[in-house]
């Protein structure tokens, strides 16, 4: 055996995991990443938090020097093929490590939000303008149009522009097929509601507040100035939708419609001359290394399909655990919390603790505790949905059950 | 270096890493010790980092490793993704293959 543990992934679930373990039950943890930067998706992070702001790079400098100081060896660079039972991790360098425990927290990845033109140079997704942006210090265009509904569209265009960049305006999507985003300004501003505590004004705090109720979303849509609600410095649309990107070999304009408050569109359409256009489908977890390992589930609230795991983030093949977004898309915070439960779990598995049991209940409490404080909320149902989760761990774990035909082995 | 380059972040302070020069398709450009080959290519202008098999444009997109959208060739290595490598001084990198 090459370690004790092999946790996959160093964003902010993957670094706490390791750190708990190696800390707490003295193992041998080798962390693997394919990226040569660790912090996972941590570094892109900038985003207002009432009066300050949260800067994704100082909390994965912390946590990789918490890493460090507990003896976690780090093997970044190095993309993971997969995983097999044993536990067996193949890395792309046809290197093969071995370990009796592995924790999977590989995060998340965007959804595409396909539309004419859109793979046309100067298209970005989300990841990308973080990445440029807070990292690289490299604007991705001077003049962006950003389409999306989602908090990372809102957060997306304030880096933007709090980096010298002109946003045009935040659009809707066009909602056809292959789209996963909302695209009725209705649905829209009621999922806008997990945007809530990062909202740059009080008065739109508490407008997002209130958006969390259908009723006051639907009446708010009817009600909106077709000129946009601001957003820090930019214009959130939402009674105008992208319909096409259009370019000679790079992006040059965005085609653009507005639309009723059911989504209906109405008028002729616009071209708005940009540079680029930033693209925001939406998260969902990246779990292709549980797959056939463990049972999975379906649950869109959470974000879609997931390893079943338990309260304490142990899944249901014996030795491997999870944490992060690859257990259902939350902020960085509820992550950093995850990886420090799963890795409790896994040093109680160790005999590690004299009371596990207390050790465990205090790591869950933090875990709920970030969840009910979260500054982005990117799911309207994750609380449902986190339910529905224990639920169908009890009914897998309830003796005598079914539940293994239940859940789905791979999909 | 260019228009696209942000020097001072109202948040983040000045831009880290050092200057430091590579070939892309044998000419030499300017890029900083913390781009990516990707974001050094942005930088300078160059979208269009491969072409696809009916010889479309394509370029960076997830920025995160994901799509495979971004491969060139680096230091004679093809199928490289872009925005996973850091640059380094003297590196060469050739874009426009078709994959
Ligand atoms: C583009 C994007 C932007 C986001 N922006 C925000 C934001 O502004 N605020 C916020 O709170 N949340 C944001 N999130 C949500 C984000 O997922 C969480 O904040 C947090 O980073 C999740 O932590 P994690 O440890 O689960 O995963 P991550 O931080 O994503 O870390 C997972 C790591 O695993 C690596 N990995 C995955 N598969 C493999 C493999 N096969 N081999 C090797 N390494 C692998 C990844 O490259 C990554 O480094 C964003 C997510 C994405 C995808
Ligand atoms: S841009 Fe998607 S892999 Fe590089």
């Amino acid at each position: 055996m090459d370690a004790d543990v092999i946790v996959i992934g160093a964003g902010p679930a993957g670094l706490t995991a390791a750190t708990t373990a190696a800390r707490d039950a003295g193992a041998r943890v080798v962390l693997v990443d394919e990226n040569e930067r660790i912090g996972g998706r941590l570094p892109g992070q900038l985003y207002r938090h009432k009066d300050t702001w949260v800067i994704g790079a100082r909390t994965a400098e912390r946590l990789a020097e918490e890493a460090a100081e507990a003896g976690v060896e780090i093997l970044s660079g190095h993309q993971v093929w997969s995983c097999e039972p044993g536990w067996r991790v193949r890395l792309e360098s046809s290197r093969t490590l071995t370990a009796p425990k592995v924790v999977v927290a590989t995060g998340a990845a965007e959804r595409p939000l396909p539309m004419p033109g859109w793979t046309l140079p100067g298209t970005l997704a989300i990841g990308a303008v973080q990445q440029l942006v807070q990292v690289q210090r490299i604007l991705p265009g001077r003049r962006v149009a950003v389409v999306g509904t989602d908090p990372l569209a809102m957060t997306a265009a304030e880096e933007i522009t709090l980096a010298g960049g002109e946003v045009v305006g935040i659009f809707m999507p066009s909602g056809e097929p292959g789209q996963h985003a909302e695209s009725s300004p209705r649905k829209v501003l009621h999922s806008l509601s997990g945007f809530a505590s990062a909202a740059p004004a009080a008065w739109q705090r508490l407008g997002a507040r209130m958006l969390r109720n259908r009723a006051i979303a639907a009446a708010a849509a009817r009600l909106m100035p077709p000129s946009g609600i601001p957003i820090g410095e930019a214009k959130l649309k939402v009674r105008h939708r992208a319909e096409a990107i259009l370019g000679a070999g790079k992006v040059e304009a965005l085609r653009i419609r507005k639309v009723s408050a059911q989504g209906v569109p109405v008028g002729d359409s616009r071209e708005i001359p940009v540079d680029a256009v930033c693209l925001s489908g939406g998260l969902y977890p990246l779990q292709e290394l549980t797959t056939g390992n463990c049972s999975l589930v379906e649950v869109p609230e959470v974000g879609g399909l997931v390893p079943l795991h338990s309260p304490e983030l142990r899944t249901t093949a014996p030795g491997l655990y999870v944490a992060g977004n690859v257990t259902g898309i939350e902020g960085a915070a509820v992550a950093e919390r995850q990886g420090a439960l799963a890795g409790t779990a896994l040093a109680a598995d160790l005999g590690a603790y004299r009371d596990p049991g207390a050790r465990l209940r205090e790591a869950a409490a933090q875990v709920e505790l970030a969840r009910a404080e979260a500054v982005l909320t990117f799911l309207p149902g994750i609380f449902s949905g986190r339910r529905r989760l224990s639920e169908l761990w009890e009914a897998h774990a309830a003796p005598g059950s079914q539940s293994e035909g239940k859940a789905s082995d791979d999909a | 270096m260019t228009d696209k380059r942000i020097t001072d972040h109202p948040v983040l302070g000045p831009a880290p890493g050092e200057r430091l020069t590579l070939w892309v398709d044998d000419q030499e450009i300017e890029a900083r010790s913390t781009d990516t080959v990707a974001g050094a290519l942005w930088a300078n202008g160059t979208t269009t980092l491969r072409r696809s098999r009916s010889g479309q444009p394509r370029g960076l997109y997830c920025g995160i490793g994901h799509c495979f959208e971004c491969r060139v060739t680096i230091d004679g290595e093809p199928g490289k993704r872009a925005c996973l490598m850091t640059v380094r001084q003297g590196m060469r990198v050739e874009t426009g293959t078709e994959a």
